[in-house]
């Protein structure tokens, strides 16, 4: 990856994703104990209302137990039974029944309550919802196991109570609590002791109920005395019981306890409260795993939250904010190769930059070349046609142009090595080499600009005209460059200068003057600077008198080469011999001969001649008088001999065709004469017949054949003949014909002639 | 004429050979089966009644089997289990708490399985919750939709099976016994006591009945006593009051009992039978006289007889004192510790606990059962704790929610053919019982499982241990009881003349019912209270005439009015 060679960047990067995953941490590790507090007091919490909610719930049945009890002291029949001395007598069995049938029948004994019982001490008997026994009988059947004696069971229910707990354990080894109750409160004469007995599955049942969480667990504990330990019911009451653990009894000065203790190998929180309705301890016992294990699940759910959040961010944010791919798929839209690499992106979109900024710059230089281009073809226009203010095209480039302002001189630039002309293939060089050169010279001073003509460079020199001073200063400047031009690349300069002329309207008039000098550029090939100036006076028409001309056509209609040559010679010798004649003239005076070799043509009626010749590209400005000579020559002869020939040729084809119009007089009464037969008979072809006569009279054969047959019907007529008496006389086979020759050839039927001749 | 003749004697010939039966029952599914499949209802009724006039006409004394026989070649070929494109059946029950501990549905159990793969039947057991039988029995009758099939003491439904049948609960079952029903119906036919038993007064079947299969299964309780002690003493066991009134004051002499003879004398079930009372012919409820009246026994002299023995008993210190507040755990405990030396009780829970509880501290202790107690020596007991045939529960009923009627009989009536009977009896062959010397024989998985008690190992097979539709088996008692004190027991208890004074199962109207419960509320009280100070010596014997009279006010004749109206209906069907 292009990130990873990029080491800076690299760190950047891993920096802050660093970061964000520190913050994440930080935030959560806070949190976590923010809410390990915030669940140890709320568990405290919790653990209070356990506590009330239990003591409210396990106070309740015990009063409900001891509600029972109660009625049971103060129903009469129990009353009676008690007030019986010395045992009971048969007799009094049925009070005993009665007795034992209301505790049936009220359905005391339900699963709460295991046993409800009266002791009658005189008789040591026990009557209970099982029926009346002996008290042994009834210790025998519920209450014998290892370790304990009737004696003491006895003992303790003859103990005198008044609503205490006591926790037994029954013959199954159940731990029951029993609430006692003396008939007569602490009476020593009181002769029966009531109880109401709680079994422990039952107090479990009901902590069961209280209790909605599994990991936590209630207990009832009731601290022992100094000989006897203490009792526990509850799950873990076992557990306590061999660990023979007693609650610490330094409570709060409300009685509420706080403990942590170990049990089998985990730590619990205990707090407990007393009850006063029953002398227990309730105590809540506290996993501390389950507290951590809250915060800690808190903690767990807040991690993976914080990663789903930042690996969803991660994924949003790819999915709709992705700078680097939105580039991408500007690049990749507008790229030549819309695939790309996918493991490569970044090296790819650097490429891609790459090529955008090259075709950038290279646009540019397009640019400037363009609006070099164009400004050449501004000044193209600007030099080359006259100025007109009205085209916006000119207007528009020339807005801010420095010609608008001072005078313009347009110079020509020509190089030439020695001998040779201006070649196409060097003006990068020239161009380079003026453009360079002379802007470094007169910039300075003037403004420059540079436009290639086809011939030529020309240069539009902006400056105020100060007359001689100004010529003197340009021509030095002209010189320094002719010297490097000659020094560097073997060429020689010809500046050929117009004059200064006011405003972007002079620089054509100025260009003019200096296409006027370049014309001299042959005459004047030493000296490298001309002006306008210098050549301005110079004559520049030729000399070719029209008297001259007249005889030469005519010597040409007369095909008399010899006299044509010598005359043209003249002329151009004339004309060819003189300095100050411009080529261009030169080149009018040949167009002004061949003119006259034209007319001569005409005039000889042998125009056909004429489409042979192109003359134009025979014609051009180099011609000296040599070559001038040589073409008039070959043209004349070629002219005058096809004259001559043509002459001879008419003179053959009038004799022949006066011989085809005697046939055609002589034969015409034959109605099978046609131009078939004619020309049978002078054996050509009938074509090159029709041709021939055609061409020697005007008229075609069939037309004159008709002809003669239309006047001799029309003499015919006039001698009052009738029409078939004319068709033999006349050459028709049939008046049919007769009469649609006829029409076609006066445009009237001969019956309408006829009538015209009466 | 003769067909009754031949009823008779089969039914002698089934009582000494359980054999017959079945080979009768077979026939009558063969003949039923066949006919019953496509000609209809009426044609099958034809083909019986012919069956039977033919065979009455050829040889009355001839085995029923000959001409079964031939039936069921016929009719094996129409219909046999399992039942060829089964079905799905719902049936409602109460799960018997010896099957509840180690089922939680009957489906699960092998005897559920096997049911159901023997018929080919689908069957979705439904249980009410333990111990809520009524309260959901109740709750199920006011829903629109029945299971298909309920299994409950009907004869308790409120105003008997014939308002249940009018409450439109309870198919009707005439047409469905004679179509579908052939085993049940040569049951019946074979057994007209248990025929009677099982119609409405108008003769309309209902139910699929439980049926106590043998005398011994019709009796449960009896008196017990110390067998040591007996041989310690010299003493037989006694057969007459007075040999009682010695037998008890040995033991309270001699060994010193504090209450010779004790028993849970406040279950209901055990004082109604209370064999003392029988003795002098006046037990505390009714009964059927000699006179084939319905009598109340509490007010007839018998019962004060009765009453002037047991005071006097009681005032000698033979009796417990207690007797009226005791419980069967103090009964238990005064028997095992040699407090005391006689009891009344059951042949299972009674007898049996008891032998094995005292002979863990005891190793010579044994309770051999006394035959109930008469006055004169040598008289067979004309009274005796006895069920009728057919006992009011686990019996059941095809309900008028049941679409396919045909195959809730079929599975139903699966249970009284031979098939059926042995595994609602013994369950799986090779798996619960073996056949030795023709007699099936529980194997050690029932009667000595590691795991479980017999009880418990029986329910996942057979249901003889508990009750349903079905004709339960002697054979199964034989077994169950292990001790042969138990098995001599059930035969020394059930020889008396008690099948004649028993009430069969009438049905009184609903406001019959209503009013006698009305009154019967109110005399059983009195009667109670009473018998206890009569006992205890707190009411002298003089006021016995106003105690006759007090209850007579009561208006104990509507009762009885009542009682015989019944009587007479049922001894009509």
């Amino acid at each position: 990856m292009f990130i990873f060679r990029n080491r800076t960047v690299f760190f950047k990067w891993f920096f802050s994703y660093l970061l964000i995953l520190g913050l994440a941490v930080l935030f959560s590790v806070g949190i976590y104990f923010r809410f390990y507090d915030i669940i140890n007091r709320q568990s405290e919490e919790i653990t209070i209302t356990l506590l009330d909610k239990m003591q409210a719930e396990i106070d309740a049945r015990f009063r409900g137990a001891r509600l029972n009890l109660v009625n049971l002291i103060l129903d009469s029949e129990v009353q009676k039974a008690a007030a019986i001395r010395g045992g009971f007598s048969i007799s009094d069995r049925e009070l005993l029944y009665h007795i034992y049938s209301d505790i049936g029948k009220k359905n005391v004994v339900n699963d709460d309550i295991s046993h409800i019982f009266i002791y009658f001490k005189d008789g040591e008997t026990i009557l209970s919802e099982q029926g009346h026994m002996e008290s042994s009988l009834f210790y025998e059947m519920y209450y014998e196991q290892p370790g304990s004696s009737l004696e003491a069971f006895q003992e303790t229910l003859e103990k005198g109570w008044s609503g205490e707990e006591l926790a037994v354990r029954n013959k199954n080894g159940e731990q029951e609590i029993w609430i006692l109750q003396d008939l007569f409160a602490r009476d020593a004469d009181s002769t029966a002791t009531l109880g109401v007995s709680i079994s422990e599955s039952a107090l479990n049942r009901w902590m069961r109920k209280i209790l909605w969480n599994e990991s936590m667990e209630l207990m009832m504990i009731q601290p022992g005395g100094t000989d006897t330990s203490s009792t526990f019911i509850g799950n873990l009451a076992g557990e306590l019981r061999r660990m023979d653990y007693s609650i610490p009894m330094t409570g709060s000065p409300d009685g509420k306890i706080t403990a942590e203790l170990e049990i089998s190998g985990e730590d619990y929180r205990l707090d407990a409260i007393p009850s006063p309705e029953t002398g227990f301890y309730y105590a809540v016992l506290m996993p501390m795993k389950r507290i951590e294990q809250d915060a800690r699940s808190i903690l767990a759910y807040m991690a993976a939250g914080l990663f789903i959040c930042i690996t969803l961010s991660y994924i949003f944010t790819g999915m709709h904010y992705d700078p680097l791919r939105n580039i991408m798929d500007v690049f990749g839209s507008y790229g030549k190769d819309g695939k790309r690499e996918k493991r490569n992106e970044l090296q790819w979109l650097l490429d891609r930059s790459t090529d955008v900024l090259q075709t950038n710059r290279q646009f540019k230089s397009l640019y400037y070349n363009n609006a070099q281009i164009l400004r050449s073809q501004y000044l193209y226009q600007m030099i080359v046609f006259p100025y007109d203010c009205k085209c916006g095209y000119v207007e528009q480039f020339a807005q801010d142009d420095v010609f608008r302002e001072k005078d313009n001189l347009v110079v020509l630039f020509y190089l030439e090595e020695e001998g040779e002309a201006w070649r196409q293939t060097d003006t990068a060089l020239h161009q380079f080499l003026l453009t360079n050169v002379l802007k470094e010279l007169l910039h300075k001073a003037y403004g420059v600009e540079l436009v290639e003509l086809y011939d030529a460079v020309a240069c539009v020199i902006n400056g105020e005209d100060k007359g001689e001073e100004t010529r003197e200063e340009l021509e030095s400047f002209f010189d320094q460059v002719q010297t490097f031009a000659e020094e560097r690349v073997c060429k020689r300069l010809f500046a050929a200068c117009g004059s200064f002329r006011q405003g972007l309207e002079g620089i054509y008039d100025s260009y003019c003057a200096a296409r006027e000098v370049f014309e001299y550029r042959e005459q004047f090939r030493n000296c490298g600077v001309v002006w306008y100036e210098d050549i301005r006076n110079r004559q520049v028409y030729y000399e070719y008198k029209i008297e001259k001309e007249q005889k030469i056509i005519n010597a040409i209609k007369a095909g008399e080469d010899q006299n044509v040559c010598r005359w043209m010679d003249e002329v151009i010798a004339v004309n060819f011999q003189r300095q100050e004649i411009l080529p261009s003239t030169k080149k009018c005076l040949l167009f002004e001969l061949v003119g006259t070799v034209m007319k001569g043509l005409e005039q000889g009626e042998a125009v056909e001649l004429l489409s042979q010749f192109s003359f134009e590209r025979r014609i051009n400005d180099g011609m000296n008088e040599e070559e001038a000579r040589a073409f008039f020559h070959k043209l004349i002869h070629e002219t005058c001999g096809h004259i001559r020939r043509k002459r001879q040729e008419a003179k053959e084809d009038s004799q022949y065709i006066r011989e085809v119009m005697q046939y055609v007089q002589e034969n015409y009464q034959d109605p099978d004469l046609n131009v078939s037969i004619t020309a049978l008979h002078f054996k050509i072809t009938p074509s090159y017949l029709s041709a021939l006569f055609k061409d020697q009279t005007g008229v075609s054969l069939l037309e004159y054949i008709n002809t003669i047959r239309v006047e001799k019907i029309k003499e015919l007529l006039k001698e009052g003949m009738s029409i078939v008496e004319i068709c033999p006389q006349a050459g028709f086979r049939n008046s049919g014909a007769l009469i649609r020759v006829f029409k076609k050839e006066t445009g009237i039927t001969p019956g309408q002639m006829k009538k015209l001749n009466k | 004429m003769k067909r009754t003749t031949k009823r008779t004697l089969e039914k002698k010939e089934r009582i000494r050979k359980g054999a017959l039966l079945i080979t009768a029952a077979i026939a009558a599914a063969g003949i039923a089966a066949g006919c019953g499949s496509k000609d209809g209802k009426d044609a099958g009724k034809d083909t019986i009644s012919k069956e039977q006039t033919e065979t009455g006409k050829t040889d009355a004394s001839e085995p029923a089997g000959t001409t079964a026989s031939e039936g069921a070649d016929e009719g094996s070929k129409a219909f046999s289990y399992p039942v060829a494109d089964g079905g799905t059946l719902s049936y409602w029950l109460e799960l018997n708490a010896n099957a509840a501990a180690n089922y939680s549905s009957l489906n699960d159990a092998e005897f559920g399985k096997k049911l159901q793969e023997n018929t080919g039947i689908t069957v979705e057991f439904q249980h009410p919750a333990v111990g809520q039988l009524q309260e959901q029995f109740n709750l199920l009758l006011s829903n629109r939709t029945l299971p298909d099939i309920i299994e409950y003491s009907w004869l308790t439904y409120a105003g008997g099976p014939q308002k249940a049948i009018e409450d439109g609960v309870v198919l009707p079952l005439n047409d469905v016994i004679d179509s579908y029903c052939p085993n049940l119906k040569a049951y019946l036919e074979a057994n007209p006591d248990v025929d009677k038993m099982i119609k409405t007064d108008d003769g309309t079947y209902y139910c699929f009945p439980f049926i106590r299969g043998g005398e011994k299964l019709k009796t449960s309780t009896g008196l017990m006593l110390r067998g040591d002690w007996l041989d310690e003493l010299g003493l037989e066991v006694p057969t007459t009051m007075d040999e009682w009134y010695d037998v008890l004051t040995a033991f309270k002499t001699e060994k010193n009992a504090s209450a010779p003879f004790t028993y849970w004398y406040s279950s209901q079930g055990l004082t109604d039978n209370n064999p003392f009372a029988y003795a002098y012919g006046a037990p505390r409820n009714f009964y059927i006289g000699d006179d084939n009246k319905v009598h109340f026994g509490a007010v007839e002299d018998g019962y004060r007889e009765y009453l002037q023995t047991m005071h006097k008993w009681m005032s000698e210190g033979l009796i417990d004192v207690d007797l009226a507040t005791l419980t069967n755990d103090q009964v238990s405990a005064k028997i095992t510790n040699g407090s005391a030396g006689a009891s009344f009780g059951w042949c299972g829970s009674s007898l049996g606990t008891w032998t094995s509880a005292g002979r863990a501290t005891e190793e010579d202790f044994t309770l051999v059962s006394a035959p109930y107690p008469t006055v004169e020596k040598g008289d067979k007991p004309e009274f005796g704790q006895k069920d009728n045939d057919f006992v009011n529960m686990g019996c059941a009923v095809i309900t008028t929610s049941c679409e396919n009627v045909e195959l809730a009989a079929r599975l139903l009536d699966y249970a009284y053919s031979d098939e059926g009977h042995m595994l609602f009896n013994f369950g799986i062959e090779g798996t619960s019982y073996t056949m030795e010397n023709g007699e099936p024989v529980y194997t050690d998985l029932i009667l000595n499982n590691p795991d479980l008690s017999i009880t418990h190992a029986m329910s996942g097979y057979i249901r003889a241990n508990y009750n349903g539709p079905f004709v339960q088996d002697e054979a199964y008692a034989d077994q169950y009881y292990v001790l042969d004190e138990q098995k001599e027991a059930l035969a020394v208890w059930s020889d008396t003349n008690a099948d004649k004074h028993i009430i069969p199962p009438v049905t009184p109207t609903v406001e019959e019912s209503k009013e006698q419960a009305q009154i019967m509320n109110e005399i059983n009280t009195y009667r109670d209270e009473m018998t206890l100070k009569f006992i205890l010596g707190n009411r002298s014997f003089d006021e016995w005439d106003d105690y006759v009279e007090t209850i007579r006010e009561m208006n104990l004749d509507r009762v009885l009015e009542i009682q015989n109206a019944a009587l007479e209906r049922y001894q009509a069907r």
